[in-house]
């Protein structure tokens, strides 16, 4: 079972480049039993919506 | 060109653009004179090229737009000082402050509410810019390349001439600050 600290590195990987399914594979697993991991995970999709919709209010 | 009333209108609304585009320069640059150097370039452009502006956009979109390639320009221009003169910049190690030795949290997570609006509030914005404005040099140049102008990885680090690796490792740094900080500053207050 990869840490919580590995489990984050791919997860903000996954921002930036493909990851390999063996990893994004064992980051869910990984998520299946941690919270903190879950709601880590959410926070960052919650930054991607929060980029996009900032590069449409950068040019309003 | 001729000095008709709607010319000298042109003109000034363009001019008084001038402002929110010195903001978004700076942010990217992260370097005043470079900054305004991009400003004036696209001024100009527009400017000299009135009849590029379809209209039927805004003419703060179609600037930005012009902006952003500006933008490039000069972080092409000055590739070599950036990558120099962001050695060394931000050896600090978020991860060891987020966790333990073996690898677990130190501090539990906290779910972000996220009510329908809160992406179109204009102060969820303003938190937003001044989080990423807070970010180091160099990681907030990567960060608003890869997010605000939306370049991919493979680009950046052609532009650059930096690694993969160190990319995604100013990015990793650059995202969890951001984190921390959208965290302080908006979430834990409860500001929605």
């Amino acid at each position: 079972m990869i840490t919580c600290r590995e489990a984050s590195q791919i997860t903000l990987q996954a921002e930036d480049r493909s990851v390999p399914l063996a990893d994004r594979l064992s980051v869910r697993l990984h998520q299946r039993i941690c919270g903190n991991c879950r709601r880590f995970a959410r926070q960052v999709a919650l930054m991607r919506q929060a980029s996009a919709r900032w590069r449409k209010y950068t040019d309003e | 060109m001729n000095a008709t009333p709607d010319h000298s209108d042109y003109c000034r609304q363009i001019e008084a653009l001038r402002p929110v585009l010195l903001k978004y320069a700076r942010l990217q640059l992260r370097n005043l004179a470079w900054a305004e150097d991009a400003v004036s370039e696209t001024l100009l452009a527009a400017l000299e090229k009135p009849q590029s502006f379809a209209g039927n956009s805004q003419l703060k979109t179609w600037l930005i737009g012009i902006l952003k390639h500006k933008l490039i320009d000069q972080i092409r221009r000055n590739s070599r000082e950036l990558s120099t003169t962001a050695a060394g910049e931000d050896a600090e190690d978020l991860d060891d402050l987020l966790f333990t030795a073996d690898g677990h949290w130190r501090e539990a997570q906290h779910d972000w509410s996220n009510p329908e609006d809160m992406l179109r509030q204009v102060d969820f914005m303003k938190v937003l810019e001044a989080c990423v404005d807070k970010l180091p040099g160099q990681q907030g140049r990567l960060f608003m390349m890869r997010e605000w102008l939306e370049l991919e990885s493979d680009e950046i680090c052609k532009e650059l001439a930096i690694t993969p690796t160190n990319l995604w490792v100013m990015l990793h740094r650059a995202r969890l600050r951001l984190r921390d900080c959208l965290q302080t500053n908006w979430f834990a207050g409860g500001a929605t």
